[in-house]
């Protein structure tokens, strides 16, 4: 074997997994060459043609296959297995997962710990029957027809080929899709994100060892997105619904390149709020708020940038201020970007400068390393900012009142974290059901969603899967 | 952060006398261009500092923030910069914002931001000192004869725009350099480009050098146009033009390929084509080329590293921090979100900081909301 074909079996540095595909230059043409935010250069082959459709046609043959010699007990076993490797530090997997976020992403590894943690709370075996189970209450439907009354019976099928883009997420979430697929029997072919594209290819890898066939069921590299290339001409063409997690640019970029009869599910850039009620002990509230803030970095759409409180901002700020400290030596703080150091100067000077003008705008920060940033904002403000460890804090009059400023955000809120309540939490749970947001929750767990949760506000398992209906004579 | 303990308002006590110093030393420069040294600008800037932190409420306040008093300062480094982000919050002014003669307006066209920024002006006549020592200097003296010119503006009069400092400037230059043919051929959003043609016509006619004002967009745009139609002109040798702003986000316009068409089209050769530097947030301009602009020595520049605002050694590329004693009555030391380095006191301007890409699935509301409410723009 040459130093190329180890290359195309996946390495920390070249980002694939391209099961039973031969180099050579009928199959891949060079190299793709990416970077992370954090510097870490890959490369990914750039296939042919031929090389993206023998790639294509290995993943629909070994979903086929794994259709009729895997059970759906043994597929959650074989994801449960290769994602409990992934996450366990322990273990040489756990290891190389935490270097992968580590370089990948400049995290300091209590932040990759605890996020693989987190994460492998819902891809266990627990937990992905427990999805399963709560939006099919009769799992065989994914074998074989099931008889759903005495004269008719169901069966429920995921794609043949199912293409999942990743331009932008939580580290894990490409994973997750991948088991979804999996769950749905589908072949997936995965287009890796930039910022973090090496933890979905390790666990390939991992599942391959579990379970050859549902290793080769996967597929899963790198191209610039920008670029018209044979792998998205190919693989869009053979996928039969595409799932896209990203921002609108990459919804739009895969929309584009859709067939008109081609089912695009989107996933796209979504939004946490907080809000502390009255008559709460502001001090355990904010150590929940500073660990939802800091999980991972704040990236997730799971993490609140907007924090609403009905008592004086000032009062949880100079709470929130030293449960941030905390949470910051706790985790460790990764390095700033130039731009996103610029970006939190400007956003400090913007606020503080507003409230010299007389208004009772404040910041609340930590000093020049920029590490975490409060800014009260009076009145309150809506635009949230995707900077590391920054929120908007503001007072809000009433639940009522909550609900009427946030209307401009409907549909656009992931998370809701409250922080007390009482009688009011009815009220707010109506509300933020107005505002089809699609899960409330205690601050301090608004950043871990249970693993059945309704993604966006949709089913996990279901919009992937089509019915066949059979009505026995 | 908010500090109880503002200053009083009205025209700081020496604001006067600071300032007619400043003009005088400025036209001195004018006409004898002294370096001047070190410590007679850490010597202004202590004055300005210390002025500025008693009679600018807003930057007053931002100092006390900060615990820098008068004392602390010995030099311009040592005066703590204002993030231009304030700009677009409060007036920036020593004394009563009231007081103020203009106001000039940030353009808000690079990062499409809602607010515009505003510069209040109390003493026009230190702009007017500082722009036309500057422009004389770097512009002028490159022409053959170095008096008044013949010059074609392409920026609206001031009376036009009556927010930009661009448009004072223009005037200013016409004013004190231009001769009675001087002529302006904007207005309003267009050119008058025939009229501009027959400009360099009757510049050819009679050989005596002529200088352009304008935009770099708008001498692409002219040149573009020279182009098309075949049109070509040779001014007198010892013409000037001067160019100035940036791209405002037009990833077409390319400085150099303008600069060349300047000189197909116009016989304009490069080395007398200027580049201008300048903000609304200084009253100062640097000129030259973008790879090297010089100032006079009342504006000094550094670069700092964007993360920990040290300031980084010549030649290594930071975030420029400006300090112009010609804003004695705003704020001197100004903190941009331009990247560059300095080396010999010359800057090299490298473009904005781009903006903070998206992390994660976490979504940024601002560019929601704002295609909610819709947005402005003007320019400099």
């Amino acid at each position: 074997m040459t130093e190329e074909n180890a290359e195309i079996r996946g390495g920390r540095r070249s980002v694939f997994h391209l099961p039973g595909l031969d180099p050579g230059p009928r199959m891949s043409s060079g190299w793709f060459e990416g970077a992370t935010p954090a510097g870490l250069r890959f490369r990914a082959p750039n296939l042919t043609s031929e090389g993206a459709s023998r790639a294509a046609d290995r993943v629909s043959e070994a979903a086929a296959l794994a259709q009729r010699h895997r059970t759906l007990a043994q597929v959650v076993s074989a994801a449960a297995e290769a994602a409990g490797r992934l996450v366990d530090p322990t273990s040489c997997a756990g290891s190389e997962a935490l270097q992968v976020l580590r370089e990948e992403l400049a995290w300091p590894e209590s932040v990759a710990r605890e996020t693989l943690l987190g994460m492998g709370r819902i891809w266990t075996e627990q937990a992905l029957w427990e999805v399963i189970r709560s939006e099919l209450p009769d799992p065989a439907v994914l074998e074989g027809f099931s008889p759903s009354s005495e004269s008719r019976a169901r069966r429920a099928s995921g794609p043949r080929l199912l293409l999942q883009v990743v331009s932008a997420n939580v580290p894990g979430v490409a994973v997750t899709g991948v088991i979804r697929a999996l769950l749905c029997r589908s072949g997936v072919l995965v287009k890796l994100p930039e910022d973090g594209p090496g933890l979905v290819v390790l666990f390939a890898r991992l599942l391959a060892e579990a379970d050859p066939v549902l290793g080769d069921a996967v597929a899963a590299t790198w191209w610039p997105s920008a670029l018209e290339c044979p792998l998205w001409q190919t693989w869009v063409a053979r996928a039969s619904r595409i799932v896209v997690y990203g921002g609108k640019a990459a919804v739009e970029g895969v929309r584009g390149r859709a067939r008109t009869d081609q089912d695009v599910l989107a996933y796209g850039p979504k939004l946490g709020v907080a809000v502390v009620l009255p008559d709460m002990d502001l001090a355990p509230a904010a150590r929940g708020l500073a660990r939802d803030i800091c999980a991972y970095e704040q990236q997730g759409c799971v993490s609140p940038r907007l924090i609403f409180t009905l008592g004086p901002p000032a009062e949880l700020a100079q709470e929130l201020a030293p449960a941030l400290s905390g949470e910051v030596a706790r985790l460790g703080l990764p390095p700033l970007r130039p731009e996103e150091a610029v970006a939190i100067r400007s956003l400090r000077a913007e606020v503080e400068f507003r409230g010299y003008g007389g208004s009772a705008s404040r910041v609340v920060a930590s000093g020049e390393d920029l590490a975490w940033t409060i800014l009260i904002d009076d009145p309150p403000s809506l635009e949230s900012v995707s900077l590391p460890r920054v929120v908007r804090l503001s007072h809000i009059g009433s639940v009522e009142a909550l609900r009427e400023s946030l209307r401009p955000l409907e549909g656009r809120i992931q998370v809701l974290g409250y922080a007390g309540g009482g009688g009011q939490l009815a009220l707010l749970a109506e509300a933020a059901a107005a505002l089809r947001v699609s899960r409330i929750t205690p601050v301090g767990r608004m950043a871990w969603p249970p693993a059945d949760w309704r993604h966006d506000g949709r089913f996990q398992l279901l919009p992937l899967l089509d019915w066949t209906e059979w009505e026995v004579e | 952060m908010q500090d109880d303990a503002d200053p009083p308002g009205g025209e700081p006590e020496g604001f006067r006398v600071l300032a007619d110093e400043l003009k005088r030393e400025f036209r001195s420069w004018m006409s004898d261009p002294v370096v001047w040294p070190a410590e007679r600008v850490d010597e202004l800037a202590r004055r300005t500092f210390a002025l500025q932190v008693s009679g600018n409420r807003a930057y007053g306040s931002y100092c006390r923030r900060l615990g820098v008093a008068p004392p602390a300062v010995h030099g311009w480094r040592d005066v703590p910069p204002v993030p231009t982000a304030a700009f677009r919050e409060v007036p920036l002014v020593v004394g009563e914002p009231r007081d103020a003669v203009l106001e000039f307006r940030t353009s808000g066209t690079t990062r499409g931001s809602q607010r515009r920024g505003y510069h209040l002006v109390r003493d026009p006549e230190l702009y007017r000192a500082s722009l036309t020592a500057t422009f004389y200097r770097f512009v002028i003296t490159k022409a053959a004869g170095r008096g008044r010119l013949p010059i074609a503006s392409l920026v609206p009069p001031f009376d036009q725009a009556p927010h930009s400092s661009l448009s004072w400037m223009a005037d200013a230059v016409v004013e004190r350099f231009g001769t009675r043919n001087s002529e302006c051929f904007a207005a309003g959003a267009g050119v008058d480009w025939p009229g501009a043609g027959r400009f360099l016509a009757r510049a050819e006619e009679r050989g005596k050098p002529v200088c352009l004002f304008g935009t770099t967009l708008a001498f692409d745009e002219w040149t573009r146009r020279l182009m098309e139609t075949g049109r070509r002109f040779r001014l007198p040798d010892g013409s000037v033009a001067m160019d100035t702003g940036g791209s405002k986000g037009r990833d077409y316009l390319i400085r150099d390929e303008v600069v060349a068409r300047l000189h197909s089209c116009l016989g304009l050769p490069p080395g007398n084509v200027v580049n201008e530097f300048g903000m609304t947030e200084l009253l100062s301009q640097r000129y030259g080329t973008p790879e090297a602009l010089v100032a006079p020595p009342w504006l000094r520049t550094r670069s700092l590293d964007p993360v920990t605002l040290e300031e980084l050694p010549e030649g290594e590329t930071g975030i420029l921090n400006h300090f112009d004693l010609a804003n004695a009555g705003s704020v001197c030391s100004v903190l941009t979100e331009d990247l560059g380095s300095v080396a010999g006191g010359r800057v090299r301007w490298e473009g904005r900081v781009p903006g903070a890409p998206p992390r994660g699935c976490s979504l940024a509301t601002a560019d929601l909301l704002r295609s909610q409410t819709g947005t402005v723009g003007e320019d400099r």
